[in-house]
């Protein structure tokens, strides 16, 4: 049993003995022909400098830190007036928030 | 034409150059990429990306290796570089059914047969290139550089910029992880 095992490894791993090149489909040659032509009237577009990629990262940051910066401020602004506005109602007291924040 | 001659030729982007690099390097490089695909349509595509970096990539060659030498290094990387992207997309295929996109069965390449294999040995070189897939890749190029190709362990060590000894390591170990591969096929098929 296991001496027709190995046989058959060894012979498996002789079967490549006396392999023949294979013949790719006649048209290759065109084909390939065909790349390279077209490889030689392809438009490579000009590289994008690292230096330029920074800079843009750059201005895109600072817009968002922007962004966020004035969010925080305006959500804050509402939030306090929204307090005065609540307290000055509760206690009846008239004149609204902005005169509260002038006591 | 000499190597040199061609080479400057070839550098100048002569287009009967290429024609003639072509005519002559095409079997080969085809051949090469047909040992590790095993599929001919992949290798005829992969063979086509070989020339095309060749001919993007000439002017950079410096010639401190044979043309030949630089032109199989070229198309054992784009073998192997096609084989990994060929894994991926079967990753993400075997991903879709569980989204519920794509319930098909999914499909699975025929035995490859080489078509200069020997009709009495057809058989058993099927499951030899079967378990030659389940190589590590560098064991895989060597063996089928040596054995498809029927190059010299000089010449292989020259291709994968190895040394010699290396490849006779690398072919060792190629031959025994076959046959523990192919005792694993015989014990639960025969």
């Amino acid at each position: 049993m296991e001496g027709e095992k190995d046989k058959w490894i060894e012979r498996t791993l002789n079967s490549l003995e006396g392999i023949q090149p294979a013949v790719p489909s006649t048209d290759m040659h065109g084909r390939i022909m065909q790349r390279l032509q077209a490889e030689r009237f392809r438009i490579v577009p000009d590289k994008v400098k690292p230096a330029t990629i920074y800079r843009a990262a750059a201005a895109i940051l600072l817009i968002m830190a922007l962004n966020i910066f004035t969010c925080t401020m305006f959500s804050k602004n509402v939030t306090e007036k929204k307090g005065l506005q609540s307290f000055a109602k509760e206690y009846s007291i008239s004149g609204g928030s902005e005169s509260l924040l002038n006591i | 034409m000499s190597e040199n001659e061609l080479i400057a030729l070839l550098k100048q982007g002569d287009r009967s150059a290429f024609d003639y690099l072509v005519t002559n390097h095409q079997v080969r490089i085809y051949n090469a990429c047909l040992g590790v695909l095993r599929s001919q349509e992949d290798a005829e595509d992969v063979t086509q990306e070989v020339f095309v970096e060749i001919y993007r990539s000439i002017n950079s060659f410096k010639e401190e290796a044979k043309l030949s030498t630089w032109m199989y290094r070229i198309a054992m990387t784009k073998s192997l570089d096609f084989l990994r992207g060929k894994k991926r997309k079967k990753r993400f295929a075997f991903m879709k059914p569980l989204f519920g996109e794509d319930n098909a069965p999914r499909y699975d390449p025929p035995d490859f047969v080489h078509p200069g294999v020997q009709l009495e040995n057809k058989e058993t070189a099927a499951q030899l290139f079967k378990a030659i897939a389940e190589l590590p890749e560098n064991q895989k190029v060597a063996f089928t550089l040596n054995k498809i190709e029927g190059l010299s362990y000089q010449e292989i060590s020259e291709i994968m910029e190895t040394t010699v000894p290396s490849v006779e390591s690398l072919l060792f170990r190629a031959r025994q992880n076959l046959k523990n591969l192919l005792s694993e096929y015989y014990n639960s098929n025969f």
